[in-house]
């Protein structure tokens, strides 16, 4: 009788600390989840994704309309000359890199060619000597502003299957 | 076991039911409780406000050389820095803009402007996240006889209280 007692004891002995324990680990994971939370909402931003630039496209449209010593626009220069001279491509550095360099990881600019292919049509852009290769998976769509996740294209057009291209690139690498 | 610790039981269930609960209370109210601060946002719709007020198709528009432009700046420009009338708010500004119209080439200055809350200005460059939010970006644009300028825009929003605390 009193064998089968003590053995009860040291039964319900085990079964309270197997709780105690339980209940330790809850409140442990309890105090973690609420600690992420804390973490979360103190460094929570709002996200979110540009989709248009005012101050870019403004630019361009008076970098295109500006006009060298014999009058004629840039717009009219690239069409002609079909890429940078030196007046427009220092002019395009000047305004585009020093403006927007800081505020975008990567600025391109240029002109994109359209290339039709099996999954749809690409614009690939031709490398220039003022700011390069376009950086890569970029380029979709065709005609106005087109925006991707962490990229923002503004384009103009030039002539058929053929654009003026200013890229603006944020957490993508090249 | 015996009645006794099943009743013991059924509390120290209750009572961990109980815990679990509040805890998700105190999670959802720690994430959800805290503001974004869409200040960044506000701060870069009002550059682009005032760069549509001052530029068109890539001239500067008729009139933002004249003295009367500075004077009635928030009219013309249909910009409205009221705000609630919360945390005294209303007695210091809590916007502030200003605009720089500089020749492209030499660097001279031709307007300068700035309305709102002056003090707010010191805090440019300082990325603090109790400090009000400032923004200044440029843009280039042409005057109606093809000359080149350089436009340098600030715009600083506070409204600290609603977008950090």
């Amino acid at each position: 009788m009193f064998i089968k007692k003590f053995k009860n004891k040291r039964g319900q002995t085990g079964e309270t600390l197997t709780w105690i324990i339980a209940t330790l680990i809850i409140i442990v994971i309890l105090l973690i989840a609420i600690s992420i939370a804390n973490f979360m909402g103190n460094n929570k931003k709002f996200d979110y994704v540009k989709k248009t630039d005012t101050l870019a496209s403004k630019s361009l449209f008076a970098y295109l309309l500006t006009e060298d010593t014999e009058g004629q626009t840039v717009y009219e220069q690239l069409k002609e000359a079909g890429n940078f001279t030196k007046f427009n491509g220092e002019l395009a550095v000047d305004i585009f890199k020093k403006f927007y360099g800081g505020e975008f990881q990567q600025v391109w600019f240029g002109i994109s060619n359209y290339n039709k292919g099996l999954m749809g049509g690409t614009w690939n852009g031709e490398s220039n000597n003022y700011f390069g290769n376009k950086p890569k998976s970029t380029a979709v769509g065709q005609g106005g502003v087109v925006a991707e996740k962490n990229s923002l294209s503004i384009m103009i057009h030039k002539e058929e299957n053929s654009i003026i291209e200013l890229l603006f690139v944020w957490g993508l690498k090249s | 076991m015996n009645k006794k610790g099943d009743k013991l039981i059924s509390v120290y269930w209750f009572a961990v039911l109980f815990i679990v609960a509040a805890a998700i209370v105190y999670m959802v109210h720690a994430f959800y409780g805290k503001p974004y601060d869409v200040r960044p946002i506000e701060a870069d719709i009002l550059i682009s406000k005032i760069a549509r007020c001052l530029s068109e198709t890539g001239h500067i528009k008729e009139g933002v050389f004249e003295e009367n432009f500075k004077e009635n700046f928030r009219g013309i420009c249909k910009l409205n820095f009221r705000v609630e009338d919360v945390y005294g708010w209303r007695e210091q500004e809590q916007y502030y803009v200003e605009i720089e119209i500089l020749k492209f080439d030499s660097t001279e200055s031709v307007l300068f402007l700035e309305d709102g809350n002056k003090q707010l200005r010191d805090f440019c460059g300082r990325d603090e996240k109790n400090f009000p939010r400032c923004l200044e970006r440029s843009l280039y644009s042409l005057d109606k006889d093809g000359n080149s300028y350089k436009i340098n825009l600030v715009s600083i929003v506070r409204k600290t209280e609603k977008n950090v605390y």
